[in-house]
């Protein structure tokens, strides 16, 4: 659909993203081996921030091959729902997300109402996701991407 | 510092100290068959594989007949016979809702299995999924691991 750094984003895309919770991040290892999993994410400007960080599978890719394809949408509606392929070169970054980027995850994903009832829900598994995450080895990071192809998908 | 936000995708640890006993590892990851309705009707299914070094990353249809697990590429991606994919079908918004099942494996194609046309449109190319490693999560699951 369109192609260059910064790349605007057609009013369809930004309708998906409104709607899509979770991306599926599409790495290749330094083996050449393809690995997807669904990630976190906000889009703030010309970057798309991942919650993952470089220790997991895709931070490892990601180091060792610094390009993502990533897909948003399809959650509902099956594989007639709309979705946007967005690629670009990746990076990983320890430490913690810039201010503007963690205020939306936290706003997006603990904070909304469905985020917090979700929460209230598992109460009694709050401090084993603290945990969980707590062991990873390499501390905190997340993922950088940043468009400069995005593609609307028609079923 | 606890993590502020949660990474959807496992780290690959991790014991966590304490001072009275060995620590036992949290984990979300399950038993396929305990995410087994996502074989038959995930909300949304994609597919990777490498070209030319770098992920690709499609929708997929698929299907299970029998114990074999059939995909369709309504792209039309080519040249998929026999390489190796990443299958990934999930569910879920919020943290403790998130499911998914991700198989790695080897495409094979098939004539189109009974009523898989599409009215009015192109018939669908479609695969047989050679699984390889099968790793299925839930995060409604979370627990200690019994093993320890």
């Amino acid at each position: 659909m369109s192609s260059g750094p910064g790349v605007p984003l057609p009013r369809e895309g930004r309708r998906i993203l409104r709607r899509s919770w979770t991306v599926l991040v599409g790495t290749a290892s330094a083996r050449s081996r393809p690995f997807l999993t669904p990630i976190y994410y906000v889009w703030c400007g010309d970057e798309v921030f991942i919650t993952t960080g470089p220790g997991s599978w895709t931070g490892r890719n990601v180091t060792a091959n610094p390009h993502a394809t990533l897909v948003f949408g399809g959650e509902r509606g099956g594989p007639a729902a709309p979705r946007m392929r967005v690629t670009g070169p990746a990076r990983c970054v320890d430490g913690w997300m810039p201010p503007r980027a963690l205020v939306r995850v936290a706003l997006r994903y603990y904070l909304a109402p469905r985020a917090l009832l979700d929460q209230l829900r598992h109460l009694r598994q709050i401090p084993l996701r603290q945990r969980y995450y707590a062991a990873s080895r390499d501390g905190m990071g997340y993922l950088v991407v940043r468009p400069t192809t995005v593609e609307l998908l028609d079923a | 510092m606890p993590h502020p936000y949660p990474p959807t995708e496992p780290y690959q640890s991790g014991q966590v100290p304490t001072t009275d006993r060995p620590a036992r590892r949290v984990i979300r990851d399950v038993e396929p068959s305990a995410v087994a309705d996502l074989v038959d009707d995930a909300p949304r299914a994609h597919l990777a594989f490498v070209e030319g070094n770098r992920a690709e990353v499609v929708p997929v249809v698929t299907r299970r007949v029998a114990a074999q697990q059939l995909v369709a590429v309504p792209g039309g991606a080519r040249g998929l016979d026999g390489r190796e994919v990443h299958l990934v079908r999930d569910d879920g918004q919020y943290w403790f809702e998130l499911r998914a099942l991700a198989v790695r494996g080897v495409l094979r194609a098939i004539p189109a299995p009974d009523d898989s046309g599409r009215e009015g449109g192109d018939p669908l190319p479609w695969f047989r999924l050679e699984p390889g490693r099968t790793v299925a999560w839930d995060y409604g699951q979370l627990r200690e691991a019994d093993d320890e």
